[in-house]
């Protein structure tokens, strides 16, 4: 891993404006907000896989998008490659766009039913002008191979319904290949798919991720999956990153109380085991209502009266290692 | 006096599809005693959800079954209609995996129950029904005030809860809960799974708990039973079966489960893909994938061998072929 920074996302926002009923815009109330994603700054280094977790509503997924500019950021920079793509016109985005791609959670949400693989796979070269009609098969025969769907001529002219979820995926990381780009954002790749699968669909991201030389963002609300393909993880909640740290730190030693939470519910299949769990009061509060303070401090088990007054700033706890919460002091 | 609650019988479910006959369960036999939880865990398509949706007669019309689903010594499949609806319900009820499309959009919570109760008891006053429902939430942990709220008011966690309370308001003997977690985040899962676990101790119910997730099978079932491509393949205690699984592949399957300890960091994965139904291998239907197999394996079917009362594995390694 270099020390280059391939991405600096700073002080990034994503605030949606909700409707109002007519009778609430005619009193002049305002309309209700949403911070999505409120302000998160993070770099990623060149072949580096940050992973993002945090339950749903965490604003994990539109952090990913916005990343890429799918969504529109409200504020702030996102610095891909030392330029910021924020800055950068319709057009030139588009063109930027081979560079960095997306993965998604529902293969089958994601594949149009009524076009052949191999078409939906070359559709990116087509879009980006890149090389000739039968290069294109080429190419997309020869990545095809490479996420396993072999044989690939006879892959090239099935329509997604012909495919199981696991193949159906694979078709979704080849067209996120095509382009040789340098950056993937993978927004739950594995969430929709059956156990003996989602291992086979992460070791292949993992392979292909070293023989692409690529980069990730990868997005999850899977602790174990994390684990396996992660250099550092960001733990969200409601639009901040609460925690950051290297994986084997972060397993090691979570800080915040809300990584001690994630970390204890995670089933493990071990039925000797009686841990002693650590449970959150309730359950996620809606973005439109952020609670004061710490955003955590309405569900925490360890709430002390200045959390509900003074939102922690994320600070070094020492080895690199990012926390926002009282409890811990910066070193 | 040892007769379980449940005693399924060599039941087999096929489905008539316009390519072709598809057999979703084959000659199952399994069984659930008083109080006790039983795991059902498999992957997609292993016909886990079908047997489910057996024990309470809902399969669809191209569904055929063969067997017998003994329910407290009656046959469920030869009951008549009217008095299978009375089970339904009061005695087996289920809760399903996406609380949104289980519950009706259009109506209150409280009609939810009074729907059930309708069924099951006409004469019942709406005092007396407003005041079961009102239990029914607490102890779940939803507040009783929100009996008149709509589903869309609460999260999905919420929801899940409510859809417990109306399946449990009646007392039902068994719950089949199937993938009651799964659309769920893991901290709201470890909540409904830590509420199921309560309810059953509360209430003496059994529960068959029908999931992929080898890890909530571990917290909360007793007995396990092991699904693949419509066999039943391995059937255990909880504990014989983690701490030495049998079947090829439970072993390999219990293995492949990503985990969070961190002196494991390879990444184990069965090779191959499920078979296809409509055209399942002849004789094992694991075999293809299978790292044992033997020439044996792909000719005969193996037979259930069973190697003491609670322990039977489906697997020629365990007998002689």
């Amino acid at each position: 891993m270099s020390e280059e920074l391939l991405l600096d996302v700073r002080n990034l926002q994503k605030v949606f404006e909700l409707k109002r009923p007519w009778t609430e815009a005619l009193i002049g109330k305002k309309k209700p907000l949403v911070r999505a994603v409120d302000n998160v700054s993070f770099t990623i280094r060149k072949a580096e896989t940050l992973g993002i977790v945090g339950e749903s509503g965490s604003g994990k997924t539109t952090m990913g998008r916005t990343v890429l500019r799918l969504v529109e950021p409200t504020a702030g920079q996102i610095i891909f490659n030392g330029e910021d793509i924020v800055r950068f016109s319709k057009g030139k985005l588009r063109k930027a766009r081979k560079n960095f791609q997306i993965i998604f959670q529902d293969p089958m949400a994601s594949l149009n039913p009524y076009m052949r693989i191999g078409k939906i796979v070359s559709h990116p070269l087509e879009i980006h002008n890149i090389a000739t009609p039968a290069e294109r098969k080429e190419r997309v025969l020869s990545i095809f191979e490479k996420v396993n769907l072999i044989p690939a001529e006879e892959f090239y002219n099935r329509f997604p319904r012909h495919l199981s979820g696991g193949q159906r995926q694979r078709v979704v990381i080849a067209r996120a290949l095509i382009t040789n780009p340098s950056f993937i954002v993978a927004d739950e790749p594995t969430a929709m798919l059956d156990v003996s699968v989602r291992s086979q669909i992460l070791k292949l991201m993992i392979d292909i991720k070293s023989e692409f030389g690529l980069t990730y963002l990868f997005i999850t609300h899977d602790l174990a999956s994390a684990k396996y393909i992660c250099d550092r993880i960001g733990v969200m909640y409601l639009g901040k990153i609460v925690e950051l740290a290297e994986t084997r730190e972060l397993f090691m030693h979570p800080l915040h109380p809300y990584t001690k939470i994630l970390m204890s519910a995670v089933p493990i299949p071990d039925p000797t085991l009686h841990r002693k769990k650590l449970l959150p009061k309730g359950e996620i509060p809606s973005a439109t209502n952020i609670p004061s303070g710490c955003r955590f401090h309405t569900r925490c088990p360890f709430a002390m009266p200045v959390c509900a007054q003074e939102e922690p700033k994320l600070v070094d706890a020492g080895s690199s290692h990012l926390v926002a919460c009282h409890l811990i002091k910066e070193s | 006096m040892n007769e379980p609650q449940v005693l399924i019988k060599d039941f087999s479910v096929s489905y008539r599809t316009k390519s072709g006959i598809l057999q979703a369960v084959g000659n199952v036999t399994l069984e659930i005693g008083y109080h006790e939880s039983l795991g059902i865990v498999g992957e997609s398509g292993c016909g886990k959800s079908t047997l489910g949706v057996s024990m309470l007669r809902l399969l669809p019309p191209n569904a055929t079954c063969k067997g017998s689903i003994l329910f407290k010594g009656d046959d469920l499949l030869s009951l008549h209609p009217d008095q299978m609806r009375k089970l339904r319900g009061s005695e087996i009820s289920m809760i399903f995996q996406d609380p949104m499309t289980s519950l009706n959009p259009i109506m209150r919570i409280r009609d939810h129950f009074f729907e059930l109760f309708r069924v099951h008891n006409p004469g019942m006053q709406k005092g007396e029904m407003i005041e079961i429902a009102k239990e029914a939430l607490h102890s779940v942990g939803v507040d009783p005030s929100r009996l008149d709220n709509y589903p869309f008011e609460f999260s999905g966690g919420m929801r899940q809860r409510v859809m417990i309370a109306i399946s449990i308001a009646l007392k039902p003997a068994l719950l089949v809960a199937d993938e009651p977690t799964t659309s769920l985040d893991v901290v709201v899962q470890e909540q409904i799974m830590q509420l199921l676990k309560k309810l059953k101790s509360e209430r003496n119910m059994s529960i068959m708990l029908i999931t992929h997730d080898m890890g909530i099978v571990a917290e909360l079932a007793e007995k396990v039973a092991v699904m693949y491509a419509g066999r039943l393949v391995e059937y255990a205690p909880v504990r014989q079966l983690y701490t030495e699984p049998l079947h090829p592949y439970t072993r390999l399957l219990l293995r492949s489960i990503p985990n969070i300890k961190l002196d494991d960091m390879d990444l184990k994965y069965i090779p191959g893909s499920l078979p296809d139904l409509k055209n399942p291998p002849q004789g094992c239907r694991f075999y293809p994938r299978c790292p044992f197999s033997r020439g044996v394996c792909k000719d005969r079917e193996p037979p259930d061998i069973r190697l003491d009362d609670n322990r039977r594995v489906k697997c020629w390694l365990y007998g002689d072929g």
